[in-house]
């Protein structure tokens, strides 16, 4: 019921947490790094790994050599957005108005699971309803309910004759 | 020659125009002469567009150079089949492509439905017609694609080399046959929401059309991811594209569709949200085809220098507007078939299914329009790419593979827990055993590892379905199961052909997680003789060798790859140097084996010395297998199954009379 739902809601969220900053494919810093950028050449809309510039060459030279340094991801990401702008990135920064890029669609879809787990409550409580009052009916023998009736009985049967 | 097709596009335009207010004025004033004449003009129609298409495709084949879209994309020594193409690799010719499709898809329908569905196929005519009138109005006004050269040039430019390669022959069209029909089950939700008769007519007649949209759009889309990894050459087969997301969201949502039209035919449930999908979807298709032809986001897919892109904005308006009026309109009979009985049902997991598949729809199109959202708010235009999409989608769609695995196993109406419970374990067990192979694979991220359980999950219910399934047929035959596995799913086609799509589905997942999460490249400089090693294979270098062929020059490198100590072959990774194009096209040298995918890369030279990049990618080969199962599911569930039509007619029997009783009754 709601288990359900909270269980697989739950695996969502956990995939997703898990994955925040962690879709590398190496365990390579460098690489990371690159995968994340774009070529900063104007005009450019190659991601950084394939793109052929020097500008591009000289950056993928400059990420490596301060990895090796010792430098963190953060810090070489701000000193190249810091000469270079935002553009090189290729993703928006999980910053500032940015991050509602990240955020957005799993609020959507999280708010989604509540609109809908609110509209099933209630669709059952009033299916509750419904039904008693439908026996309250039968038991008077009403025609156009008693009609519905034999209506939702042939289309059980029928299902149950699959 | 031309002349012709320009005529027969501009009178295509007029009667489908025609055949449009014909058959709306028709059904409102329930006048059969214009009913028939709007039928006779549905045959003109498509008999006039098919003669400007043809025409069209007869000046390509004939280096016709007095046409400029020839000019541009041929020349006289492209090939029979890429001249062919080339008459929808530009913008014009694609958008004639387009309104042919919709006027074939009108002709089909109106021929299948003689007789049948008669208060609901006028409507369907109409919105179908003016969908027509739509794209001709754009070729007819804006985007000419006879329009002439005004000098005749002696040869022209050729057909860009990126897109000559047997996967272009095919993707573009299936692409536009699944868009096209999307129209139909929109048309028929639009007819149904007119007439009022929001019943199960108009889903159970577009059951099959939306099927087959929804294949040719999954078929479209994996070729494209082909193409683009045999011809690009970086690598790759799918890099979050614009003009990829946007024909991915109406698969997406198609997808939702599907699902949630099982539940209202079997319950009666979600009438509005059924409508809203379809209208969705189908407002997708037309955003798609917007994105390709505007300005507003780059991409390698776009045609360039358009100006048809605000009448696509106008017409998306327009659908939404009266889309959404119309069920506003309508809502007071769309309500009140409350048939859930348990939130443990399939229903309620079919209703999960929609959200993640609307919602990753929605995260794919706000990434997508991210950077103008962004430049309008902050003035700073941001990039989005492959980690943006990987990072949100990527877990979205995981949960998907995740619901695939639970949906089967519920039953409709109310489920028990314990039943489930139990009906659990087999997969669960076989979940474990695929998280276990990953790791003694060397998986070692929990996203890889997570993925391959949920796909091991999703194949231990498929397996289970199929295999308890197969038990009982052989005992109502007296067979053994295996051999009973054919009546089982040639007995209830939709059902088990549903399930072969998700093993497909499945097949394609464990080639997306393999190929994304295991891959190893190198770029390496090697001089003739030198060697290196990638992966378990040995690469040796053997040198360069240029030459001509036909109207380009190629340098190809050789490589001698070993595997161990076993010489595998020679692979000759090139570049090929087309007349009249600037840029070399990169041929990549692929060698594929179930296991993994070896992909050569010669990036540049200098002398003899060849500068590469070498790139292992496992389980790649399992994302076109997918398709293919996936391709052969939709085949099954679409055949004609007399089980399903039995059961519906009886359903529609059983409806009709009751719902015009109570209707006449409730006025």
């Amino acid at each position: 019921m709601k288990a359900l739902q909270t269980v697989l809601l739950a695996t969502l969220m956990a995939a997703s947490i898990s994955l925040w900053g962690a879709d590398t494919a190496s365990a390579d810093l460098a690489d990371d790094i690159i995968s994340e950028l774009r070529c900063p050449t104007a005009g450019s809309s190659q991601p950084l790994s394939t793109a052929d510039s020097p500008d591009a060459a000289w950056m993928r030279g400059f990420i490596r050599a301060k990895v090796t340094e010792g430098w963190s991801k953060q810090r070489i990401v701000d000193t190249l957005v810091y000469q270079y702008g935002e553009r090189v990135m290729a993703g928006p920064a999980k910053q500032g108005f940015s991050l509602a890029a990240w955020l957005t669609p799993f609020a959507i879809i999280f708010g989604g699971a509540g609109v809908l787990g609110a509209l099933l409550t209630r669709w059952l409580s009033a299916r509750k309803l419904h039904d008693a009052y439908l026996n309250a009916e039968m038991a008077r023998g009403s025609g156009e309910t008693g009609l519905r009736r034999y209506e939702e009985q042939l289309l059980r049967e029928l299902e149950r004759f699959e | 020659m031309a002349e012709i097709g320009r005529i027969s596009l501009v009178v295509a335009f007029v009667v489908t125009a025609y055949l449009t207010v014909a058959s709306a004025l028709g059904i409102a004033r329930r006048q059969a002469d214009f009913l028939a004449s709007a039928r006779n003009g549905v045959y003109a129609a498509t008999a006039l567009v098919t003669l400007a298409w043809g025409t069209l495709i007869y000046a390509f084949a004939t280096h016709d150079f007095s046409l400029k879209a020839v000019t541009n994309y041929n020349s006289r020594a492209t090939e029979l089949a890429y001249s062919l193409s080339g008459a929808y690799a530009s913008q014009e010719g694609s958008l004639l492509m387009w309104a042919w499709g919709v006027a074939l898809m009108l002709l089909i329908v109106t021929l299948q439905n003689r007789g049948k569905h008669k208060s609901l196929m006028p409507w369907v005519t109409a919105v179908m017609g003016f969908v027509a009138t739509f794209f001709l109005s754009l070729l007819t006004f804006f985007s000419d694609p006879f329009a002439k050269m005004a000098v005749i040039p002696p040869d022209g430019q050729g057909l860009n080399p990126l897109l000559q390669n047997t996967g272009m022959l095919i993707h573009p069209p299936a692409l536009y046959l699944g868009y096209v029909a999307f129209t139909v089950p929109f048309a028929f939700a639009l007819a149904a929401l007119i007439t009022g008769q929001l019943g199960d007519e108009w889903i159970q007649s577009t059951r099959r059309w939306t099927i087959f949209a929804w294949a040719m759009l999954g078929i479209g889309n994996i070729l494209g991811a082909q193409w683009a990894y045999v011809e690009l050459g970086w690598g790759g087969y799918w890099g979050w594209d614009p003009v990829e997301n946007s024909s991915f969201m109406p698969w997406l949502t198609g997808t939702a569709f599907l699902h949630s039209a099982m539940i209202q035919r079997r319950r009666g449930m979600l009438k509005v949200w059924n409508l809203a999908l379809i209208i969705i979807t189908f407002t997708l298709t037309i955003f798609g085809t917007f994105l390709t032809r505007s300005d507003i986001l780059s991409s390698v897919h776009t045609f360039g220098d358009t100006n048809v892109g605000p009448m696509f904005v106008a017409m998306m308006v327009l659908i939404l507007a009266v889309s959404a009026a119309l069920i506003w309109d309508r809502l007071p009979l769309l309500g009140g078939e409350n048939e859930l009985d348990s939130l443990v049902s399939r229903e309620s997991s079919f209703l999960l299914n929609n959200l993640l598949l609307v919602g990753a729809a929605f995260a794919i199109l706000w990434g997508t329009m991210f950077p103008v959202i962004s430049e309008a708010v902050r003035g700073v235009k941001v990039t989005v790419n492959a980690p943006f999409f990987n990072q949100v989608v990527g877990p979205i769609l995981l949960a998907i593979v995740v619901l695939m695995g639970i949906c089967p196993i519920i039953g409709w109406r109310r489920a028990s827990l314990d039943n489930l419970a139990r009906n659990f374990r087999i997969p669960l067990a076989v979940a474990v055993l695929a998280g276990i192979a990953a790791v003694l694979f060397n998986a070692r991220q929990p996203y890889a590892i997570i993925a391959f359980a949920a796909c091991g999950f999703v194949v231990g219910t498929v397996a289970l379905e199929f295999f308890r399934g197969a038990c009982a047929q052989g005992r109502v035959l007296g067979r053994n199961p295996i051999l009973a596995l054919p009546n089982l799913v040639w007995g209830n086609k939709p059902r088990y052909g549903g399930y072969l799509v998700h093993l497909g589905i499945i097949v394609l997942a464990i080639g997306v997680v393999g190929s994304q999460g295991f891959q190893t490249q190198m770029e390496v400089t090697l001089s003739p003789g030198q060697e290196t090693t990638i992966g378990s294979y040995r690469l040796v270098y053997t040198g360069l060798t240029s030459s001509q062929e036909g109207q380009k020059d190629v340098m190809s490198a050789a490589v001698t790859v070993y595997e161990g100590d076993q010489l595998i072959g020679k692979m000759t990774p090139s570049k090929e140097f087309y007349k009249g194009f600037d840029n070399p096209n990169t041929e990549v040298s692929i060698r594929s084996t179930p296991v993994e995918d070896l992909y050569l890369i010669l990036n540049s030279w200098n002398d003899q010395a060849a500068s590469f990049k070498f790139v292992i990618n496992p389980l790649i080969s399992w994302i076109w297998a997918g398709g293919y199962l996936l391709l052969l599911g939709a085949v099954v569930a679409f055949w004609p199954d007399a089980r399903e039509r039995r059961r519906e007619a009886a359903r529609i029997a059983v409806e009709r009379p009751v719902t015009e009783a109570l209707q006449t009754a409730e006025v």
